[in-house]
């Protein structure tokens, strides 16, 4: 029990570092990358890793670490803004239907049902395909999609506190709807909020990734991971080191969220075995 | 059996519901979209667009009809499969889609296969030894599985299997070596995650008294894990089998694109670059319809397999 602990601890500390990571790269992008992003040098394309190149050059002969540092502000930031964004729109209606509940929330779960029957990535991909390629599209089309699960997350953690005996006290000793929820259903559902918040930035990020890789998402020349693999596509057979660095960003993003995730679904379960 | 048949008519209903609910919500996107589609058609054919030939193409494509008429039309249309010609290749855009249809089924198929073998295979090894290296390699396989872009997994086996050793082909359809680098590319990573799930199901199913009443028969440790307890942690798997086999569907487009499939989810990439509106509408009701079909399909196998279903 102890040793379970400790690990889910480190996990969380692995994420959390992780994260941090990648945003401290992102921020001193402009003093740790060693060449200018967007230069293009045609005299050295496809060059292998190198010192003065450490991840090699791609087909236009531009620093591909620099590239990715600069990535980790387009990615990482967005991501983190669609998640923001989702939340603003699906914290009240989840609040709203979770507690209030009846003809609206009747409604609203009707409209999720729908929503959530399409899977994702062909919704998202309809929605950008017909406005039309573009990072700020892309951002709305995801944001659309998403806010559904989303409430559908926060209206059954809404409802589970709502039933408690500590809100029936609540409301017995004269609060009002506003403030019962401000003050106990709000700090009660947040933690668990935090975490979904973390585990869909890392799925976030790999949607745009998968879009922007199709030529749907951000557009070149900018310096995002997934628009750096499909720059890289009809050259990585002889140039490899095009695609690899690109992708581990990726993946080392993604499993830090996953491990944020990771960590607390194992300290959910210890609490429960406590209790039982 | 009654209760089968109940059941089956709310789902046909839902199916409905959820037909209607994708075919008006891409007509209204298609209305707010910017762009005509007149025009878009006409330089689609590298036709002179001239005013003239404007205003006679949007009389023929309804477009001149008040919006409620032209969305009962479209309604119409979308429940009886008749989705429109494509603006590219003048086809009927159903035609269109399901030509390519078996080919994303042949690959989500594949993909499926690797997952559930990845999945039991993993699944048990780690359950059956639940501490000690393998284990750890399960878990670490888990968190690769979930955060790799399955398109540059998709890369890397490309490197690996067709540019360094030339074992298998990296490009097309046709035999069954075609298959194998993007049924990998779509099942390993669900697979490891999935291998988790049926680990924990395993193990919570091992501390069960119809377990101890084995063990207490004489019964050998392999032929109980094999016989009682995975019966018992495979059925909440059959759920996600099915849900997998959806979202392969589904989000075949990116596999398809790299492995150049001839399937529904290149060819979607595709209208979306030429603007082929009616193509896209089509693409996403054919595939919710497909979806929630198979959502249902698996409601009832899951009523059929599971015998506690039967008794409520």
């Amino acid at each position: 029990m102890k040793h379970s602990v400790y690990l889910s601890n480190k996990s969380l500390l692995a994420g959390v570092g992780f994260l941090l990571l990648i945003g401290l790269a992102g921020f001193l992008a402009p003093w740790l990358a060693p060449h200018d992003p967007l230069l293009i040098n045609l005299s050295n394309r496809l060059a292998p890793p190198s010192w003065s190149y450490p991840f090699g050059t791609d087909h236009l002969g531009r620093c591909i670490l620099s590239r990715v540092l600069f990535g980790s502000r387009i990615s990482a930031l967005f991501a983190l803004f669609i998640v923001v964004c989702t939340f603003v729109i699906s914290l009240p209606i989840g609040l709203f239907t979770g507690y209030v509940r009846g003809r609206g929330d009747h409604f609203f779960m009707r409209l999720i049902d729908g929503t959530l029957a399409i899977p994702d990535i062909v919704l998202t991909i309809a929605i950008v395909g017909v406005l039309g390629p573009g990072l700020i599209h892309m951002t709305l089309a995801i944001v659309l999609v998403r806010w559904a699960g989303y409430v559908r997350f926060i209206r059954s953690l809404v409802r589970n506190a709502s039933q408690t005996d500590y809100i029936l006290s609540a409301r017995m000793s004269g609060n009002n709807h506003v403030r019962i929820m401000r003050r106990y259903i709000l700090p009660k559902v947040f933690p668990p909020l935090l975490v979904y918040g973390a585990l869909d930035t890392g799925k976030v990020v790999l949607l745009m990734a998968g879009l922007s890789f199709l030529g749907l998402g951000t557009q070149p020349p900018a310096p995002e991971w997934g628009v750096m693999l499909h720059d890289a596509v009809a050259y990585f057979q002889v140039a490899p080191h095009t695609i690899i660095f690109p992708g581990l960003a990726i993946m080392l993003f993604v499993s830090a969220c996953q491990l944020i995730g990771e960590a607390q679904n194992k300290s959910q379960l210890i609490a429960g075995k406590r209790i039982a | 059996m009654k209760n089968i048949v109940r059941f089956g008519f709310e789902r046909v209903v839902q199916l409905m519901l959820v037909v209607f609910f994708v075919s008006s919500l891409t007509f209204w996107l298609l209305r707010l979209a910017p762009g005509d589609p007149a025009y878009l058609l006409l330089s689609a054919h590298n036709i002179p667009v001239s005013n003239e030939a404007l205003t006679n193409l949007r009389e023929e494509l309804g477009l001149t009809d008040s919006l409620a008429s032209q969305y009962v039309n479209w309604l119409q249309d979308a429940f009886t499969w008749q989705w429109g010609t494509s603006y590219v290749s003048r086809e009927p855009v159903i035609n269109e889609l399901l030509h390519r249809l078996p080919a994303t089924l042949e690959l989500a198929g594949a993909g499926l296969l690797v997952m559930v073998l990845v999945t039991f295979l993993m699944g048990m090894a780690t359950a059956f030894y639940s501490s000690g290296w393998l284990n750890k390699i399960g878990r670490g396989a888990a968190l690769l599985g979930s955060s790799i872009p399955s398109f540059w997994l998709g890369f890397l086996l490309i490197y690996l299997c067709s540019v360094q050793l030339g074992w298998l082909p990296s490009m097309g359809r046709g035999t069954l070596a075609h298959l194998v680098l993007p049924a990998l590319t779509l099942g390993l990573g669900l697979g490891s995650v999935y291998a988790r799930v049926l680990r924990s199901n395993l193990l919570e199913a091992m501390d069960q008294p119809f377990v101890q009443a084995a063990k207490a028969r004489g019964l050998s440790k392999r032929r109980i894990l094999l016989f009682h307890i995975l019966k018992h942690a495979f059925l909440p798997v059959v759920t996600m089998i099915g849900t997998s086999f959806a979202f392969m569907i589904g989000g075949s487009m990116i596999i398809e694109s790299i492995f150049s499939w001839p399937g529904l989810g290149k060819y979607i990439i595709e209208a979306i670059n030429k603007r082929d509106y009616p193509v896209i509408q089509g693409y996403v009701v054919l595939t919710s319809f497909l979806f929630v079909l198979i959502h249902i399909v698996v409601d009832i196998l899951y009523r059929l397999v599971d015998p506690r279903m039967r008794v409520q």
